[in-house]
């Protein structure tokens, strides 16, 4: 087994799983931090929303519903589509009982789900590229999406590939049995997923190692828009 | 595209701020930067998406739709400098962050934004779809500029007429007492009573009126106006000689210690002629700042009761203390509304039923409310000379606004949009007057001793006008 194949298979998915999570943790600690502190210096006429009124607005966006609807189903069906692949991927991992409960394929939605993620998140990468979005975008708007698309695009392949085209050389219960050892602090590596290095094995290795990398940037990025938006919004206008 | 290319673009290169700041300038600018780190909780500062949702919100951007002029760009010339300072990527890897060094250019292209490209209206926050206000971070932007001298020369000069004189107009004691003088005669006439007067200095009296030195100085009928409500009103009430100045232009230019400064002497003025309440006259900014930002400039809540003069003249009619004929202005009347009162002082309402009441024909602009447009004078705008040209490029939005009410009047509870009104109305051929809502109210009064309703007042009003 090559070794750079074992390194994105294992050590890279824990050390970018450590650093999601311990970052985001970080990153979380400080913007509530922060809010607290803002909370304490708010002055105007407006009453902040509570938790709830927070958590509706974080959520729903009513306000982007409001004056852009069309963006707001855009960005709908790209938040729907990403945590509809994240509950497909914890699928995957057998002890994970409430998402086996009704029989269904894997991943959900049959590709299509992946199909429709790929779609928006081209949109949005697209919409950099033009006026007036492009004016206002760093170089980090750019390589998140890219990234984001690479791991969706190589998912969506390894999908593909074997319900379209035969290449079945990859059942379900391979994926499982990788998952759950990486779950279990006992990685192992079926022989499915490293087979001759080429083909589905392959694309794996690009799929996850793309995967890490969104990992990795997430906490530092503007990704963390969800907590962000959280904390915003229960500043209110003022 | 950045704002200094922009402005070579357009063959505009006085645009950009001149001065350079100096080191201690960009080391204080860094002080202001940290500070605001603890203050804002960071989070804030670099919490723009950048998705463009807030695009068409910015009355700027709709009028000179380039790059420089979207919110979002104005936001990035402050937490470009955030990032490099106090984010992990942007120190290791700045131009993967789009971080940026603070030195003397990003400074003046801070200063070009914040000050000349944002009024800080508040309407973009309106429109963000994570509820970020991008005034938090073009504010902390405009104390950096402060800290490091770079305010513009207008806005600093009228900062430190306050400091110096106690109005921004650097009026002397004795104009104002003879300003008092003479309206008081007018007064007197037109109401055939000799007891009508502007009260100055005078210890006692339950209301404490603070006015926008333009008053004094152009729109002298403004004033006779809310004295005549307060007479027919039977209202007690006092101005100072020394601290009646409603504005804040500390508050403008970024700088909290003048502005708490400003606050202070009002306040302590007020409670040392013994007043019961503060009345503000009509001030978008003026509101803002003393009814919601000087308690917390000052640390502790005020001792005496604050509130806008158009509630009060609501309470007068409401409670039958004057009364008002609306056949006197018969003339179609919309209103604007001044975004640091409306969106941003929450004051929406009580100008609405009181032009209803003195006016036949009110009409609404649209959007009106919170989501009215900003007329483009706010933000200090109109004391910022370098930035006069693209001030009334911007307020083509509100222009059009105007225009399609058909209104013949344009009622603005605010001296500075009142200013900026006028100059558009000249430049894009609106056709219109406009008036304080209070002037309005004394057009409307019905005053038993009146002899002739102040009718021609507004047209006095633009007569009086500097050029």
């Amino acid at each position: 087994m090559p070794t750079i194949h074992y390194v994105i298979l294992v050590p890279m998915v824990y050390v970018a799983l450590v650093v999601f999570l311990a970052g985001t943790a970080w990153r979380g600690v400080r913007i509530f931090r922060g809010l607290r502190a803002s909370l304490a210096g708010t002055v105007g006429p407006t009453r902040p929303p509570r938790r709830i009124g927070a958590l509706y607005e974080t959520l729903l966006l009513p306000k982007v519903l409001r004056h852009h609807p069309v963006r707001w189903a855009l960005a709908a069906t790209f938040h729907l589509a990403l945590l509809l692949l994240v509950l497909s991927h914890l699928e995957l991992v057998t002890e994970i009982g409430a998402l086996q409960v009704v029989p269904h394929d894997v991943p959900l939605g049959s590709g299509v789900v992946g199909a429709i993620f790929v779609v928006a998140v081209l949109f949005f990468l697209c919409r950099r590229f033009h006026a007036p979005a492009r004016a206002i975008s760093a170089a980090s708007d750019y390589y998140l999406l890219i990234v984001l698309l690479l791991t969706a695009l190589f998912g969506l392949e390894l999908h593909l590939a074997r319900s379209l085209f035969g290449y079945a050389t990859v059942e379900v219960d391979a994926y499982r049995e990788y998952l759950s050892s990486l779950l279990t602090l006992r990685p192992t590596l079926p022989e499915a997923l490293t087979l001759d290095f080429v083909g589905h094995p392959f694309l794996l290795a690009l799929h996850v190692f793309f995967a890490n990398l969104f990992l990795l940037l997430f906490p530092w990025s503007k990704m963390m828009h969800a907590l962000l938006a959280f904390a915003l919004t229960r500043l209110g206008r003022r | 595209m950045t704002v200094a290319a922009t402005a070579r673009d357009r063959g505009d290169p006085h645009e950009l701020p001149t001065s350079l700041p100096s080191t201690d300038g960009l080391d204080a600018a860094r002080g202001v930067l940290a500070r605001a780190v603890g203050g804002l909780g960071c989070f804030q500062l670099d919490a723009c998406l950048r998705c463009g949702l807030c695009n068409d919100a910015c009355h700027i951007y709709l009028a000179e739709p380039e790059p420089a002029n979207l919110p979002a760009a104005k936001a990035a010339q402050v937490t470009r400098l955030f990032r490099r300072y106090h984010t992990p990527l942007g120190r290791w890897l700045p131009r993967l962050a789009g971080a940026h060094e603070l030195n003397a250019n990003a400074l003046r292209e801070l200063g070009d934004a914040v000050y000349g490209r944002c009024t800080a209206c508040g309407r973009c926050a309106l429109a963000c779809g994570i509820g970020l206000d991008l005034r938090d971070i073009l504010r902390v932007g405009r104390q950096m500029c402060a800290a490091a001298g770079l305010v513009p020369d207008g806005l600093e000069r009228t900062v430190k007429n306050q400091l110096e004189t106690g109005n921004q107009m650097a009026i002397a004691r004795e104009e104002l007492l003879s300003t008092a003088a003479w309206l008081s005669e007018d007064l007197q006439a037109e109401m055939g009573d000799p007891a009508a007067r502007v009260h100055v200095d005078e210890k006692g009296k339950r209301v404490f009126y603070l006015v926008n030195p333009r008053e004094v100085k152009f729109f002298p009928l403004s004033l006779l106006a809310a004295a005549g409500v307060f007479h027919a009103a039977g209202e007690s009430w006092t101005m100072s000689s020394r601290f009646y100045d409603v504005t804040n232009y500390g508050f403008y230019a970024g700088d909290d210690a003048a502005a708490r400064e400003l606050t202070r002497r009002v306040i302590e003025e007020a409670v040392a002629l013994g007043a019961e309440e503060i009345v503000l006259s009509e001030c978008g900014h003026g509101y803002r700042s003393f009814r919601w930002e000087g308690p917390r400039w000052l640390g502790r809540a005020y001792p005496l009761a604050i509130r806008s003069v158009l509630e009060l003249l609501e309470e007068y009619l409401d409670t039958g203390r004057i009364r008002v004929d609306p056949a006197k202005n018969p003339a179609r009347v919309t209103l604007h509304d001044p975004c640091n009162l409306v969106r941003l002082g929450g004051l929406v309402e009580p100008q609405r039923r009181v032009l209803a009441r003195v006016t036949q024909d009110f009409v609404e602009m649209t959007p009106n409310r919170a989501q009215n447009f900003c007329c483009g004078g706010g933000g200090g705008m109109l004391s910022m000379s370098e930035y006069g040209e693209r001030r009334v490029r911007s307020g083509r939005i509100k222009a059009d606004q105007i225009r399609a009410t058909g209104a013949r009047v344009v009622a603005t509870p605010c001296h500075n949009c009142a200013d900026q009104l006028l100059e558009l109305s000249k430049k894009y051929g609106l056709g219109t007057e406009i008036q304080a809502v209070v002037e309005l109210v004394y057009s409307a009064l019905v005053y038993p001793a009146t002899r002739e309703p102040p009718g021609a007042a507004s047209a006095r009003t633009v007569a009086r006008l500097p050029d």
